[in-house]
């Protein structure tokens, strides 16, 4: 029964129109950090060509600077298209079903669902669906673009020695990784992305179980990251000369940025996250009455 | 007659019932002058200016205000979006997003029908929306001037430039040279631009879902942090990109006439809209 559940949800989850407009702008915002990346991508290996016709011995040609691992999305904080998607990714990842909850309520549908498959069963199930729809919607397009770049720009392993181009320091969350197996370095960002922005989209099933109205559920969340990130800026990040933790997650999804992140900080933030988000629904959903 | 009681029926419903449009600016402000406090004593701790500074009204309301210097894209400088200016902008558009939608799919409907006229439902609706976002930015103005009182500041008219430049960080090539002093009558500007886009904003949600008119808002205020152009309108709403206070930016007066052209096209277009708008075919 909780299989068919689930199977059910995420059904209902992903294969709707808005997941589908949501992965077509995700994709389409991505695009506008491709262009300039293929752009300064191709402009660089016309110098070097210019330069190994004019003096006919190019000695170092700088191949890890041009590497598919700082021209993606997710390594470069410079391009109009970066910028905007690690701004609006919670509006993107709770708009595919962050309002289903609500929706459901309203219609009457969540009756029948819980008479049929029972208190925990729906909440759990509706918990897994709305954790996917939202950790996917965030990790399509960026996989997407990882691709794309990596159509255009070799995978060259990331060099120590040209630090200054890459934006990942020795302090940097996974730097050892990043220079020695880029390709896990990528994917375990992609993994703590998608996690994050599951849960993230979980918050709107929580706020949902107070807050009746579904537009407010879907955006309430980019409100509460954008608020965390006020606090962080204003009270914690205060002084020009002291390197701090970055604790804002609309920070620290993306492996560059201002301050860097560690272990600790992204597991904690997972936990505490998990723990509002499934106490205030799958728990207290499965033992409260529905009528 | 018919209008101001529709237009008070909405200040009721739809302003005075919503806490938010009072506890945001109200913290904001508050959060943002003690900010602004603790960054000119760590300056004048520092000896950054020749003498003991402290801050006045207008420098209150330009730290709220300001934004943030143009972005020059570099490997070592990644992109840091303006939080606080951003919160200012995108917590009315948030606040003012949903009431004329729920109104229309309840109450609003038996109003409709009983004063016989949606452009007057429309109007009123737009009146909401301006009296709402200047209730909203005069508590930016009212928290500080009592906190102005309360630090014992000073209630100059002119802005402190070079309080401005150290606390917006402003570059070195963008500093203009120049002896005119800065009246703070160019804070309302964004006032006039943050009207014009919740009331864009409005409009755009006869067309759109609510939802993603506000996903079209925030897009626009992020892509006008990130790049300065006359066409970002966003870039209006920043005082620290005005070509008063630096070089190549911004003419203050082509952003009050876009500011006032937003304001009347989106009124206009909203009528136009509205009178053919299927009010039944929502959820």
């Amino acid at each position: 029964m909780l299989w068919n559940a689930i199977k059910l949800e995420c059904k209902k989850a992903i294969l709707n129109k808005l997941f589908l407009a949501v992965i077509l702008i995700g994709c389409t915002i991505t695009m506008f950090s491709l262009i300039p990346c293929l752009r300064a991508f191709y402009r660089d290996m016309n110098f070097l060509e210019k330069m190994s016709q004019d003096t006919s011995v190019l000695r170092n040609p700088m191949m890890p600077l041009n590497s598919l691992f700082n021209h993606w999305i997710g390594s470069e904080a410079i391009t109009p298209g970066s910028t905007d998607y690690f701004f609006l990714f919670p509006l993107l990842i709770a708009i595919p079903y962050g309002w289903s909850y609500c929706a459901e309520q309203r219609s009457g549908y969540i009756k029948n669902m819980v008479i049929r498959s029972g208190r925990w069963q729906y909440h759990l199930s509706k918990y897994i669906a709305l954790f996917l729809s939202g950790g996917l919607a965030m990790v399509i397009p960026l996989l997407f673009n990882f691709l794309t770049v990596a159509m255009f720009v070799p995978a060259v392993t990331p060099d120590p020695h040209y630090i200054t181009g890459y934006g990942i320091i020795s302090s940097s969350f996974l730097s050892e990784l990043f220079y020695t197996k880029p390709f896990l370095y990528v994917f375990l960002y992609l993994a703590i992305d998608f996690i994050y922005c599951g849960l993230i989209a979980c918050l709107c099933f929580s706020f949902a179980t107070v807050i009746k109205n579904r537009a407010v559920v879907v955006l309430l969340p980019f409100f509460v990251l954008l608020g965390f990130n006020y606090v962080c800026s204003s009270f914690i990040y205060t002084s020009s000369n002291v390197v701090y933790t970055e604790l804002s997650p609309m920070n620290f999804l993306r492996p560059v940025g201002a301050y860097d992140t560690n272990g600790f900080v992204v597991s904690v933030g997972i936990a505490i996250l998990f723990t509002i988000t499934f106490s205030t629904t799958v728990v207290r959903g499965g033992q409260s009455e529905i009528y | 007659m018919k209008y101001i009681k529709l237009l008070w029926f909405d200040m009721r419903n739809g302003m005075i019932k919503k806490p938010m449009l009072f506890i945001i600016p109200t913290m904001v402000a508050f959060t943002a002058c003690v900010d602004l406090t603790n960054r000119i004593s760590s300056l004048n701790e520092f000896g950054y200016f020749d003498f003991k500074l402290t801050g006045g009204f207008s420098d209150y309301m330009m730290y709220i205000y300001g934004g943030m210097d143009k972005y020059v894209p570099d490997l070592g400088d990644p992109f840091v979006f303006p939080v606080r200016w951003t919160v200012v902008f995108l917590a009315v558009s948030f606040i003012t997003l949903n009431y004329p939608y729920t109104d229309m799919q309840s109450f609003g409907q038996q109003i409709l029908v009983r004063t016989k006229g949606r452009s007057v439902w429309w109007l009123s609706k737009c009146g909401w929306n301006i009296l709402s976002s200047l209730v909203y930015h005069c508590l930016f103005f009212c928290v500080s001037f009592l906190f102005c009182i309360s630090v014992q500041g000073s209630f100059s008219s002119e802005i402190n430039k070079d309080l401005t430049y150290a606390v917006f960080q402003v570059s070195r090539e963008s500093i203009l040279s120049s002896d005119v002093p800065w009246p703070s009558v160019m804070l309302i500007l964004p006032i006039l631009i943050s009207i014009g886009i919740n009331l864009f904003q409005m409009v755009l949600s006869l067309f759109i879902k609510p939802i993603f008119s506000f996903f079209s808002v925030a897009l626009l205020i992020i892509s006008s942090s990130y790049l300065i152009s006359p066409y970002l309108i966003g870039n209006y709403a920043m005082p620290v990109r005005y070509d008063m206070v630096v070089n190549d930016g911004v003419d203050i007066k082509v952003g009050l006439v876009a500011a006032i052209a937003l304001i009347v096209i989106s009124v206009v277009t909203g009528v136009i809209r509205f009178h053919k708008y299927d009010i039944l075919n929502k959820d």
